[in-house]
């Protein structure tokens, strides 16, 4: 979490928003959130609807694999899954923030080629 | 682990820090989105 904190200025740069989904309890989320002054959008997710939605849907997000990081185009699709055993296991930032740039890049043309 | 893929996300809403429904489909057409699934912090 610090090492995406360290850059969340180029993230916002490249058109993006950083969205955190825990199993902690709202105000566990805000005790942390406000210990570390951390930018990013909480959602707190004590009844793991969205992992088990990633999991169940998608086969992604399996049991006993987070942390994960994902990028989401504009256009909504995933672009970029990633496991780590820990929050210091996630691709460097320099990594992400390239992608994010080649995602920017490519454009979009409306929501025509995405399967609802 | 990464792999590079290109699968519809699918939409949840859930709601923020302060309360306010958040949505991944509020994001489309308007920003890339970074999802971090989070283990828990204690």
């Amino acid at each position: 979490m610090a090492q995406l904190r360290q850059d969340y200025d180029k993230f916002v740069g490249k058109e993006s928003v950083i969205l955190v989904v825990g199993p902690d309890k709202q105000a566990d989320f805000q005790e942390y959130w406000s210990k570390h002054e951390l930018p990013f959008i909480g959602l707190p997710d004590p009844e793991h609807h969205v992992a088990d939605l990633y999991g169940q849907q998608v086969k992604l997000l399996r049991a006993g694999r987070m942390p994960a990081i994902m990028l989401i185009d504009k256009s909504g699709r995933i672009r970029l899954q990633h496991y780590a055993d820990s929050m210091r296991d996630i691709p460097p930032n320099q990594s992400i923030l390239d992608i994010l740039d080649i995602l920017n890049q490519e454009g979009y043309d409306g929501a025509a080629d995405i399967a609802e | 682990m990464s792999t590079t893929i290109l699968q519809a996300a699918p939409n949840f809403t859930l709601n923020d820090l302060q309360g306010q429904p958040v949505s991944l489909s509020d994001y489309r057409f308007k920003k890339n989105v970074v999802l971090v699934f989070n283990r828990g912090f204690f």
